[in-house]
């Protein structure tokens, strides 16, 4: 049995439906944030897929792959950053108890 | 081809019950642990997917710079790995109902659907492409990107520093 185009996008699905499982079930901020991780993983997991077996000749997905990463990691430092503060405020980050600014 | 068949199934295996795990346990130090094993799976995909400069990459910033990041907001964090404190709210069953049919969506769309897949003619030597295409075609965004992240960085500072 040879590895498919469809074999790489269905683990993919996988990993961003438990990343989305994460970001809607948990409650600490930083175990959201590692769920939004686990969602851009498997959105490069797409990209590099399609990069490989739609189009071997340009690699353009390649290239994108490489973009989401680079966001990925100035998205991890701004949310640790705002996740720090809220600390400092609340002493605790638990989203569920962080409602000052809802209504 | 027996061989990437079983390399294929062993990465699969070994992202999906490091991600389970990752959003799942109760130890937020033991989550980023199964983060870094999610993300070392991840990066023998992209070297089976004939992208070495991005599985190098994936390793270089997600293992070492991501997964350090998150282990200092751990540890800068009290109260939070604490094993008595409920990790989950109160909409779990309805996430779980709605994230299993989206699984079964997508994996349905995906293997449905017939992709104009090319062969692989031959080895193409991918990292002097990318380079040439980040400074040509993609020079723009390239310069967006490295901005944004100086942006970033500058306004992580900012933000986390005592005032």
């Amino acid at each position: 049995m040879i590895i498919m185009l469809s074999h790489y996008l269905v683990l993919a699905a996988i990993l961003f439906c438990v990343g989305l499982w994460g970001v809607l079930s948990r409650r600490n901020a930083v175990g959201i944030l590692m769920g939004v991780e686990l969602m851009l993983n498997a959105a490069n997991i797409n990209f590099v897929a399609f990069s490989n077996y739609i189009t071997p000749d340009v690699i353009s997905g390649q290239i994108f792959s490489i973009f989401v990463m680079a966001i990925a990691a100035a998205e991890a430092a701004v949310a640790l950053a705002i996740i720090l503060n809220i600390y400092r405020v609340y002493t605790d980050i638990d989203v569920t108890k962080i409602n000052m600014m809802k209504w | 081809m027996i061989l990437e068949t079983l390399v294929f199934y062993m990465l699969a295996a070994l992202i999906i019950f490091s991600a389970i795990g990752v959003v799942t346990l109760r130890n937020l130090f033991r989550c980023a642990i199964m983060l870094v094993l999610v993300f070392i799976g991840v990066a023998g995909l992209y070297f089976m997917l004939n992208a070495p400069f991005i599985a190098v990459v994936q390793i270089l910033i997600y293992v070492g710079a991501i997964t350090v990041l998150l282990l200092f907001a751990i540890m800068l964090t009290k109260k939070i790995s604490d094993n008595l404190i409920k990790q989950t709210n109160e909409q779990v069953l309805a996430n779980t109902v709605i994230v299993i049919l989206f699984v079964i969506v997508l994996s349905a769309a995906a293997v449905k659907f017939l992709w104009a897949t090319k062969l692989v003619s031959q080895k193409i030597d991918s990292i002097s492409m990318i380079g040439r295409l980040l400074l040509t075609d993609y020079l723009m965004p390239f310069e967006v990107i490295s901005v944004i992240l100086l942006v970033a960085l500058i306004g992580a500072i900012v933000m986390a520093k005592k005032d």
